[in-house]
This record gives structure tokens, sequence and C-alpha cells, in this order.
């Protein structure tokens, strides 16, 4: 009892004199929110320009209808490529769409595949089209993107997850962001369909709502668009068959989107937007193991991606001056090396200071971080949010997502690790392992 | 009439040694290879001569060529004659017997031959008559669609044979069950008014609910929040969906709304219904007939079975007394068992009985009783002998519509049982009227080089008993 009462005496003589002395105050706040803060009003400022740009944008009827092509990858997903058909089937775009549905493995996958004859046999209206697409052998998402790409005939390219269905407008507030000829790519927002299957599906549809209704949609508005997501990204196809398409070893959305990037210098004019009310529904890891391995194989990819295969087309020269210190902040430090030094700070707390100290301070940044958090996840749902009434139910779990929080880092830590020592993208599951091979080594 | 050639030998060779005239109708047109013809203008004025020609040719314009056609085969004294016709008419495969060339001839000859061992009195009963038909011209009866028709299918030569419309199904049918013909191909199948058997019906697809033929597609959907359905036009707003009973706006299909597997609508009683009712609407009587309460028939083609040919040539005498007893033989078999038997018999000491059955006034009991119910006694007796025989004994009929039952190892003095039971299967007829024969020969017996002459010998000399 004397220990919780000490605890709370530090805390409220902290909280006391940072009140009263500024310099108290950012002595004791960590460092890494101090650097997180020019992100969040990059982003927060952002947000505010997206509406500002909705606000005055001139409500005028286009014409430009241009036919999309959804290359939806499938795999052993079964029967739930239905939805995402259907969905594609539903959207209320007036022009053309058509639906490849590429079965990758269609051998293995043979409900995939049947399911997908099914529904390109149903009846429907003259403009959608359902082709499918059997790679008899697997050869990973990567090669089942490339050959929907060359089957492809629309001038936008959506490149899709065969378990990921779509809002009936989705096409509809894509393909208008293509009338600008300076948009190469663009990508829309990934909702959690299933977060009421497990607590851990809901941290993820917080963290997704922050990430893609906060983060992104910020960010884009200053055409700092760090990722078009491999479930929903949305192509110029032109652009997308001049770079080359989608290469080999695992992250692909994110080498795409950096190739992309490196043509911003010889093309100062483009930029990639975003389209948050474009929305997509995908199921997420119930399990926290399956939740790990994700995150495992996501962290481990970004130190590949960055610091094995771009590392050396990775400068100014490339990518332009903007984009190169925004990258090396919030791509590189963020990513690879903010989850060492969080973990770092935690572990020196609990080693060199009194742990009722390292507690007071520890409750004390934590309560720092969720009033941000709270701040920011309100902020976001005012915002953004198109289904506010679902986003609330998250609430209450904010009080306890600073916990998640820091155990995702850990897991980006030991991914980081996995990767740098084992080289562990050279066993994903995302092809088979004579496509990994032939792709070539990164060391 | 006029003799248009005279010589009878024609350049084919083929021998035309008939007394009856062949026959012209209409245009006449020379051949080297024609045997002399009389000539007439039409089927009345060659009727009328009373003089019944085997072979008549045709050559009269097609419309009138069928009618004529009808007319000769609806007449008894042409009904199987041999028709060919010069050129092909709508009715001419059905009630002719083909294009008239030079090969006919040849069918001629064979006809002729045929004719003459025809042994069933065909006049009188229509189902004799076209038996003798098929089995004279070797040809099927063949069913011809004529769809301007309500029976859709008809067969011409029952029609001109006399047989109403209504009841040639049916009587096709027994023609098939007593074993006389065989269906030989499913030409088709088809459909008929339940009400007024007719076969032009309109297959439409109405409201299962009021049955009003006013229904059309409608792409509808379902509101999850409020359980609205309506036609999807009313759902749109400028570039999303909005429930216009809730106002809520469906983005998601599956989570928010979806397509009701209803996708027709009734203008009539605004019925939503998946699948629509298909009824059969009668052109004729305008009756509604449920798909599954229409009247199929399959139509075929058929030929004579060979009962049926052996009934044409054999006539009523082709009724056996015993024809399924026991497990058959054939002659040649018979004969080499009995042989065989009776060398067995001489090395080994033995005794075999042949015991010969005979029906002695099997066709006036058949006249007497009827046809229907003579073959039915024949067939009771029949089932009786059955238990007479073991499966150790050999039959084998006569020839003459008696039975031949071979009992080896076996005494006469031991066939005292199967005599007691051969009497009794006589005394279980109803009024006796059947008298049966029995010949007994007994083995081992110097037969010869010819089982059958030596069989025929000692049938004629071995003592009839009567049972």
């Amino acid at each position: 009892m004397s220990d919780l009462n000490t605890i709370i005496y530090l805390l409220v003589d902290t909280f006391h004199q940072a009140s009263t002395d500024f310099l108290v105050a950012f002595g004791l706040i960590p460092i890494f929110i101090l650097y997180e803060t020019p992100l969040i009003a990059l982003i927060l400022t952002g947000i505010l320009k997206y509406h500002y740009r909705q606000m005055s944008l001139r409500d005028a009827a286009s014409f430009y209808q241009p036919k999309v092509s959804c290359i939806v990858t499938c795999y052993s997903e079964g029967e739930d490529i239905a939805l995402t058909a259907k969905s594609l089937l539903e959207q209320t775009y007036p022009g053309c769409i058509e639906i490849i549905l590429v079965v990758d493995g269609a051998v293995q996958n043979k409900e995939t595949y049947e399911t997908a004859l099914r529904l390109s046999k149903e009846k429907r209206s003259d403009n959608r089209n359902i082709i499918v697409l059997p790679k008899w052998q697997r050869g990973g998402r990567v090669s089942s993107c490339n050959a929907g790409l060359d089957l492809s005939s629309g001038e936008i390219v959506l490149a899709l997850d065969g378990d990921t269905s779509f809002d009936n407008d989705m096409v509809a507030r894509i393909a208008p962001h293509f009338e600008d000829p300076r948009v190469p790519a663009t990508s829309g927002a990934i909702r959690v369909r299933n977060a009421g299957a497990s607590i851990f599906a809901k941290f993820q549809s917080i963290e997704y709502l922050m990430s893609m209704q906060g983060s992104k949609t910020g960010l884009a508005e200053w055409n700092l668009q760090t990722n078009i997501s491999g479930a929903f990204g949305a192509f110029r196809r032109s652009v997308l068959v001049k770079i080359g398409g989608w290469t080999t070893h695992s992250a692909e959305d994110l080498d795409l989107t950096i190739r992309l990037k490196q043509y911003q210098k010889r093309h100062p004019s483009w930029y990639i937007p975003y389209e948050p009310l474009a929305i997509a529904l995908t199921d997420v890891p119930v399990k926290l193991g399956d939740l790990i391995k994700q995150r495992l194989r996501w962290d481990g990819d970004l130190f590949f991606i960055f610091f094995r295969k771009h590392w050396q087309s990775f400068t100014p020269k490339l990518v332009g001056f903007k984009h190169y210190i925004f990258t090396l902040l919030y791509g590189w430090i963020q990513n690879i090396v903010l989850p060492f030094i969080v973990i770092g700070y935690i572990a020196y707390l609990l080693i060199s200071i009194p742990i009722n100290v390292a507690l007071s301070l520890f409750i004390g940044v934590y309560f720092v971080y969720m009033a941000v958090l709270i701040f920011f996840f309100l902020f976001i749902m005012i915002a953004m949010s198109e289904r506010i009434k679902e986003d609330l139910l998250l609430l209450p779990l904010l009080l306890v997502f600073p916990l998640y929080s820091i155990f995702m880092r850990l897991v980006a830590v030991f991914a980081l690790i996995n990767e740098m020592v084992r080289q562990s993208h050279e066993e994903s599951s995302m092809a088979p392992w004579w496509v990994l091979k032939r792709g070539g080594k990164f060391k | 009439m006029t003799q248009l050639k005279a010589d009878t030998e024609n350049s084919s060779g083929v021998s035309l040694s008939s007394s009856k005239p062949l026959a012209w109708i209409g245009n006449y047109s020379d051949k080297t290879w024609h045997p002399s013809f009389e000539h007439y203008h039409s089927v009345q004025e060659l009727i009328a001569n009373k003089q019944p020609p085997q072979l008549i040719v045709f050559s009269l314009d097609p419309e009138e060529q069928d009618v004529q056609l009808n007319e000769l085969r609806k007449h008894s004294i042409t009904a199987l004659s041999k028709i060919y016709v010069e050129h092909e008419s709508a009715l001419s495969p059905y009630l002719s017997n083909g294009v008239w060339e030079e090969s006919c001839l040849k069918g001629f000859e064979q006809y002729q031959e045929r004719l003459s061992k025809v042994g069933l009195p065909y006049d009188e009963d229509i189902r004799f008559k076209l038996l003798t038909y098929l089995w004279l011209h070797d040809e099927p009866l063949l069913p011809k669609m004529q769809p301007s028709k309500s029976y859709i299918f008809s067969y011409p030569l029952l029609s001109a044979f006399g047989i109403e419309l209504a009841e040639v199904m049916p009587w096709l049918a027994s023609m098939v069950e007593n074993e006389w013909l065989v269906e030989n191909s499913l030409t088709n199948r088809v459909r008929y008014c339940a009400s007024c058997q007719s076969g032009h019906l309109n297959y439409v697809d109405v409201c299962p609910k009021c049955e009003s033929i006013d229904t059309s597609l409608q792409a509808s959907l379902h509101c999850f929040k409020c359980g609205h359905v309506g036609a999807q036009e009313s759902f749109k707003t400028r570039s999303s969906l909005t429930c216009p009973n809730c106002l809520t706006q469906l983005r998601h299909i599956g989570t928010d709304y979806d397509r009701p597997i209803e996708t027709s609508k009734c203008r009539r009683c605004n019925h939503l219904f998946s699948e629509s009712l298909v009824v059969a609407e009668c052109l004729h009587c305008h009756v509604h007939n449920p798909v599954d309460k229409l009247q199929v028939r399959n139509v075929y083609s058929y030929t004579i079975s060979a009962l049926g040919s052996t009934l044409v040539r054999r006539g009523m005498k082709n009724v056996t007394l015993l024809p399924n007893v026991g497990e058959q033989m054939a002659y040649s078999q018979f004969y080499w068992l009995l042989d065989w038997a009776n060398k067995l018999a001489k090395r080994h000491d033995m005794k075999h009985t042949l015991v010969s059955l005979q029906a002695s006034n099997l066709s006036e009991f058949i006249k007497e009783k009827g046809e229907v119910e003579g073959l039915a006694r024949l067939d009771a007796i029949q089932e009786r002998l059955q238990s007479v025989v073991r499966m150790t004994d050999a039959c084998c009929g006569d020839g003459f519509g008696g039975l031949l039952m071979f009992f080896p190892v076996t005494e006469r003095k031991n066939l005292d049982a199967v005599i007691k039971k051969l009497l009794n299967v006589k005394s279980l007829q109803h009024d006796q009227s059947l008298s049966l024969e029995l010949k007994i020969i007994e083995l081992p017996d110097d037969i010869g080089s010819n089982v059958e002459d030596w069989l025929v010998d000692k049938l004629t000399q071995a003592e009839t008993k009567a049972l």
C-alpha cells in the first residue's frame, strides 16, 4: 500500500512541478514524444487541409468514367472471395468495371477456383464483367498481380486482396482522382471487418483507424504517403506498366510505393493522393499468435525494403529532398530505430532508477501518451469517420491501448533483429521458395 | 385402260410372272427396264376395275398423289399392294414403298414371294392387316410430324387403315403388349394438353401467386437495419444507396444490405418471387396446364416382331400348345441329344423315354373360345405343364404345335407318375374341350443316320393315347 502511495505522490509531484516549470516538463517528457510531435502536427494540419479542400471543391459533375480493372488476388480464401467479388459487382460507379479473379495455385485451392468460376457465370449488368484467371502452379502474390495486370484492360488498375470487401461507392470515389493526369496512384482506407471477434481485433481496429483515417489522410495532403497498401491500391495502368509492375520479394506494396517515389524528381508534379472515404473492410488476425506472426513479417519486411532492397536508390537525387527527409525521419527512424529507443527507454527506467520512481515516471508518461491518444482518436473520429457509432464502441479500449502499443513495439524489435540476423524475408509465406530464390539475394 | 408394254420379261432380267396386271397411275414415262403396265388416270378407275394389281406406280402432282395414295391404302384390294411413286410427295414416305427405280423390281419379286407365304387372314382384322403389311414390305411403321395439326404426330398408314386418331396410341400399345410389334426407335417425346389433347402448347412463365403473365424482372435491395425490401431504383441517390424507409446509407453488401433472391415482380398483384411458375397454356382450349400434369407421349417408329412375323406366315396355326415349357431346346440340339442318349443306353443298358404331347383340336379350340380366352387358357395349361417337367428333362417343340419331352433314365413303367400329372393338368380345365394326345417312344432303338426321319416315322407308328 505504501508503495502505491509513494508512486501516486511522486506522480502528483511530477505533474505539479511540470506544470509550474516548463524546463522540468521538457526534461521529463521522453524525447520520442517530442519526436512524434511534428508528425502529429503534420497529420492534424493535413486533415484540416483535407476538409478545407473538400469544402472549396466545386460540385461539378464529371464525365470522366474510365474503365476500371480490379485485380483480386485469391489464394485459399475459398467461399470468401464471393463477398469480395459481390462487393465489386455492387459498385455504384457508372463506368465499366472489369473484375479479374486471379486464383493462385488453382490446383490446391480448388474451392476458391470453383467459387470464382461460379461467380463468373452469374447474371449481372452489362458493364460489370468477371474474368477468372487460374494460375495452376502457385507463384505468389506478386506473380498474381502481374498476371492480372497483363490481362487487364482498364485505364485504372486496382490491386485488391481476396479477403477484402468494399463499400459500394469505393470505385466511384477512387476513379475521379485519376482525372488529374499528375496522379499515378492512390489508395483508400482499410477498416477492420471482424472487430468484434476478439480484443486484439479491436486493438487492431483502433490501429487501422488512426493509421488510415488519421496518418494517411493527413500526410497524403502533404504528398507524404508512405505506403500504398497491397490489399487496396489503385494505379494508372500506363504508369504501372512503365515501371514494370510488381517485383518479387515480400512487401511488394511498399516496394512499389518506393519505386513510384523514385520518379518524383523526374516528375515533380506527381502526387499520390489518398481517398479516406473509399472504404475496404478486411479480416485481421483474431488470435494473438497470428497477430504476432503477421507483425513479425511486416516489421521484418520494412527493414528488408529500406536497408537491403532500396538502400542504394534512397537518395535525394531520385526521390527529392522533401521525401528524402520525411522517409528518413518517419520511414526509417520511426519504424526501425524508434522501437529500439522505446524498449530501451523502458528497460533503462526499470534498471537505472529506483523502482518506485521508475513506475511513477512510467505511469506519468503513460497518462500523457493516453491523453494524446484520446485527443488524436476523437479528432480523427469526428473529422473523418463515416461509421461513428461503430468507432465510438472502441473508445474504452483506449485506456489500455498504450500497453498494446508497447507490446507491439517489442514485437517490432524482435522482427527487426530477426531480419537483420537471419534475413527472415526469405522465409516469407507470400510466395513459394523457388520464386523467392529466383528473385535475387540482398545482403 | 391402255396396255403400255407387252413383254413381261424386262431388261433387268427379273421375271414378273404375275397374272395380275401392274398398274401405272398418272403420266407415264417410258424406261427401257419397265415391265408392261396397265395405265389408269385415277385410283377410282383402278378400283372400279376390280382386278387387284400387286404393283402400282404413281406419277401425279404431289397433292393429288397424297390424296390417291391414301385412297389406295384405304381400299382393301390395294391396301397391301406394292406402291411406288415417281416423285416424292408429303405422304409418300409413309404410304408408298419408295421411289420407282430399277431396283424396285427386285423388291417386288421379294414381295410376291412373301405374299405367297402369308398364312394369316388379314381382311377382317386391322391388326393383322398391319402385321401383314409390315412383313410383306419389310418396312417400319413411321410416324409423321404434322406441326400444323394439334396431335403433332400421326401414323398416316394407320389413318388410311381406318384407325381413329384418338385410338392410335392405345392400339399400338396393345400391339406391343402382344409382342407383335417392337418399338424400333424413339422419334420424339410430345406433351399434350390434359384437357383437349392438343399438342399446341405455349409454355409461359407466370406469377406463382395469381398466375398473371404480366411479370417483370426487378433488381431489389433489402436493408438490414429496417428490413425494407424495394426496387433498387428507389434506393439510389447520386452516388450511393440510401434506404428510402429508414434513410440509412447502405455502404456494404453483406453488412448493410443484400439482394433478396426474389428477382421478379408481378405487375398485377405486386408479388415478389424468385422463380416464376411455368404453365403450359393450350392454344386450342386455353386451359392452363401445370407442366407436370401434361400428358407425355413417346413417339416411336415400330417394326414387326419375330412373333408377329411367325403369326403372319403361319396364321393362327402358329399358336403352339406349349411354347414355353421347360427350357426349350433347338431341334438340332434335341436330335443330337436323342442320338447320344440312345448310344449311351445301348452301351450301358439304360432305358429312356420320349413323350410327345399334342393337342389335336388346337385351332378349333382357339376358334371356339375366341383368341383372347383361348390363349389365356393355353397359358394356364403351360404353367401347369412346367410343374411336370424336371430340370433334367429336355423339351423341344415338335414343329406341329406340340411338345416333345425326353425323360432320361426313366423306364416306360416309371412314367405313370408323369402321366398322372398330365391327366391332372387336363382335368383342371373347366370344360375339358382341349383334347390332348400322348405318344410314347422308348429308347434304345435303331435310330439310323437321320434322327428327324426316325422321329417322324416313330411318331406316326406310335399308338395314340387320348388323355
